[in-house]
């Protein structure tokens, strides 16, 4: 079994859509946008997964400064033994599903809701 | 009495080739009959422009001569114009010719300043040099009464602001009316005598001054004449300047008035620029606010599945505790023994019963607090309701900010052919010249009442010197005495006068209305206020309020006449269009009327306002002569006398 990472890497396109994401104005800066996909990815059930090809953008620790997201993990995923491979492939699947809401004319107010 | 004679013009206006009207000399109504845009208001300015050397447009702006050079002529590489008026005034023959010209070298003039022009008037054999001219102009048809000669629908327009006394146009008309009534010449007579007056009282402060007696009185009398010359030497000097400042006012109204729908048009796209101004700040602001709420957002969107993991955790949390509870309770009856209380249990008893209780209940309890832990540490934020709000907010100030855009785009536009540098000084000096007008009339005031004071101080000063003065000073005092009477009287019967020329302008001009008018029986007459408005009497004697524009017209057209009947100076009328505003039954009733207000009447008008031989039958015998002008093309027209 793979080891866990100590940073949250973005693919490619992901990478894209966070650009096209932070042009909007709506977000102070980048990792806000990512933990919104974390969370997005979480609310609509995603397994458990591994990321494919990513560079790295942020230390773990950064990331999640408080711990909350790492422990709100534990406890949905109890079977995760890599918290970070998960936090960094529910960032990535939760970028695609905003950035698809987003290009079909969701606001702000659309991604909370 | 000033006649018209002939009128010839060259390269002025239409008038290419030299083009001429002849005016008949008995009393009568010459009519030139010509569509628009043929030539009509520039015939009316050729006889300005014979007079005064100037011609004027629409607003009664005055327009710059290289302008009026024939459009035709220029193309052709000939500039300027000439204008020769022949007219008779009380048997004396003269002749006027104005022209302008390039100056040499200028082949081709940009502007006014590119000519030079030359003024001749022959009076008689003689040529008059150019002062003897300048004043016998003046004298024959000064420029200020001009308007009560030579005048169009617009001009007519203007005697509404009569009714308005604290209108400086209104002023400016009734002044020039008692100039044409010759007033203002008995009223330099009354400043004459009042002159004198002074002059006297000053000799007799003086000679009061020479006596030990009367020495103290005579000085005080002194300074008391002389502070009261200074200050009608101020208020003569801010007179001046008043006068100054109101023609420049006129100026700057004038126009401001030809670029007034350029005002507008900035006026809407300085508000829409700053509102713009105020949208992109409020964007900014809920834009930030946003940015900082959108950081909690994954906290909102989370809230829902936290929630379900508590609850879902408690659950098992309590499930774990009750299996717990019932293991121990199944221990105690299957060996008679309870491991809570205190009833002694065998150590092989003890052993038996720790084996045996299910380890998944421990463990159950202890995961079910460990996620209760990790699901209490995540701090819950529900932002949206924020959100949503700023978002709104956000999307309908954009769409706001794009209106805008478009507007200003469009004002743009519409100010494309702005001088926007002019219209701003334009304004800016307008208010400047209103600040100074009234910094001026403030003092003026300031002045007029230590004129009261000082001229109180005098009679007082007056009374003391009549009842200790020796008789020296009885030839002074009594000079002083009976030019202070004159100047009373002189006051006093420039006052009647005044009234009773009043009430005879009022008369005529009632009397020309009741002709004019087609209700007739409707009304007593016209009454004039104080500064020569006339007001519309019905029969039951009560002031017609809110008069029609046709009405207006109407009671110009009487006062003109009135005027011309009651006025020193008479001369010719020549009137552009003056039918504008009336229907058909005014229209031949004013036309019956021509022959009444001047000896020599000269109409310009076209067919539409009045058919030519509605004219002959109204004016019969009185119509002397029908010109018409012709267009030869846009840029030429050529007089033709049709009768």
């Amino acid at each position: 079994m793979a080891s866990d990472k100590e940073s949250v890497g973005l693919s490619a396109a992901s990478q894209q859509r966070i650009t096209e994401l932070e042009a909007k104005g709506w977000f102070g800066e980048a990792a806000d946008i990512a933990r919104l996909g974390l969370a997005t990815a979480i609310r609509a059930n995603c397994n458990m997964g591994a990321s494919e090809q990513v560079e790295t953008r942020w230390a773990a620790g950064n990331f999640d400064k408080t711990g909350e997201i790492r422990s709100l993990i534990r406890v949905i995923y109890p079977d995760c033994e890599t918290p970070v491979r998960q936090m960094e492939y529910l960032v990535n699947e939760g970028l695609r599903m905003i950035h698809e809401r987003v290009t079909a004319g969701a606001g702000p107010e659309d991604l909370l809701g | 009495m000033l006649t018209l004679r002939r009128l010839e013009m060259e390269g002025f206006g239409p008038y290419a080739e030299p083009q001429a009207l002849d005016f008949p000399d008995e009393p009568g109504v010459t009519v030139v009959y010509g569509e628009n845009m043929t030539g009509k208001t520039s015939l009316l300015n050729a006889v300005r422009y014979a007079f005064f050397g100037r011609v004027l447009g629409r607003g009664s702006r005055e327009r710059r001569l290289h302008h009026i050079s024939n459009r035709a002529l220029a193309a052709e590489g000939k500039y300027g114009f000439k204008v020769r008026l022949s007219f008779q005034n009380d048997g004396e023959e003269f002749q006027l010719i104005r022209s302008c010209r390039p100056t040499p070298g200028r082949l081709i003039p940009a502007d006014d300043a590119d000519y030079e022009e030359e003024t001749k008037l022959r009076c008689g054999a003689n040529i008059l040099g150019p002062g003897e001219r300048e004043a016998a102009l003046h004298r024959l048809l000064p420029d200020q009464i001009s308007r009560f000669f030579l005048f169009d629908g617009e001009l007519l327009q203007e005697y509404e602001k009569l009714l308005y006394q604290d209108d400086d146009d209104g002023r400016k008309i009734s002044d020039a009316i008692e100039q044409i009534l010759g007033v203002p010449i008995l009223q330099r007579s009354r400043r004459y005598l009042a002159d004198l007056t002074d002059e006297a009282d000053t000799m007799e402060a003086k000679e009061a001054a020479k006596s030990k007696k009367t020495e103290a009185i005579g000085n005080n009398l002194k300074s008391a004449t002389d502070r009261k010359k200074y200050h009608l030497s101020e208020l003569a000097r801010l007179q001046g300047e008043l006068d100054e400042l109101a023609r420049q006012k006129s100026d700057a109204e004038g126009s401001l008035k030809s670029q007034r729908r350029f005002l507008t048009v900035i006026q809407e796209r300085d508000q829409a620029e700053a509102r713009l101004k105020e949208l992109e700040g409020e964007i900014e602001t809920a834009s930030t606010a946003l940015r900082v709420h959108m950081a909690d957002a994954w906290r909102t969107v989370l809230r829902g599945t936290v929630e379900a993991a508590r609850g879902r955790a408690s659950e098992r949390a309590a499930q774990a505790v009750d299996e717990i509870v019932n293991q121990l309770r199944r221990r105690a009856i299957d060996d008679g023994q309870c491991s809570v209380c205190e009833q002694a249990v065998g150590e092989a008893t003890r052993s038996v019963l720790r084996r045996s209780l299910p380890a998944t209940a421990e463990t159950g309890a202890t995961k079910a607090s460990a996620d209760l832990l990790d699901l209490n540490r995540f701090e819950v934020r529900d932002v949206a309701s924020v959100v949503t709000q700023l978002a709104h907010q956000l999307s309908k100030a954009r769409a706001d900010v794009a209106r805008l855009k478009d507007l200003i785009r469009d004002k743009d536009i519409e100010l494309k052919d702005a001088d926007r540098d002019r219209l701003q000084g334009d304004t800016a000096s307008l208010a400047d010249i209103m600040e100074k007008i009234a910094t001026k009339k403030a003092a003026h005031e300031g002045h007029e009442q230590k004129l009261i004071e000082a001229d109180a101080a005098i009679k007082t000063l007056k009374d003391q010197l009549a009842k200790v003065a020796s008789s020296g000073l009885v030839a002074s005092q009594t000079r002083s005495r009976i030019l202070r009477q004159c100047t009373e009287v002189c006051a006093a019967a420039v006052e009647t006068y005044k009234s009773n020329l009043r009430l005879r302008v009022e008369a005529t001009a009632s009397d020309l209305f009741r002709r004019m008018t087609t209700e007739k029986g409707e009304y007593a007459g016209l009454r004039i206020t104080d500064s020569y408005g006339l007001h519309l009497i019905h029969n039951d004697r009560a002031v017609e309020e809110g008069r029609s524009a046709g009405a207006e017209h109407v009671i110009a057209l009487a006062l003109m006449g009135a005027l011309q009947a009651n006025a020193p100076i008479r001369g010719p009328i020549v009137m552009d269009s003056p039918f504008g505003r009336l229907d058909d039954g005014h229209t031949e009733n004013v036309v019956a009327t021509l022959p009444t207000m001047a000896r020599q009447v000269v109409l310009l008008v076209h067919k539409g306002e009045i058919r030519q031989h509605h004219v002959r039958e109204i004016l019969g015998n009185k119509l002397l002569r029908e010109y018409e002008l012709r267009k030869v093309s846009s840029r030429r027209t050529i007089i033709e006398q049709v009768r």
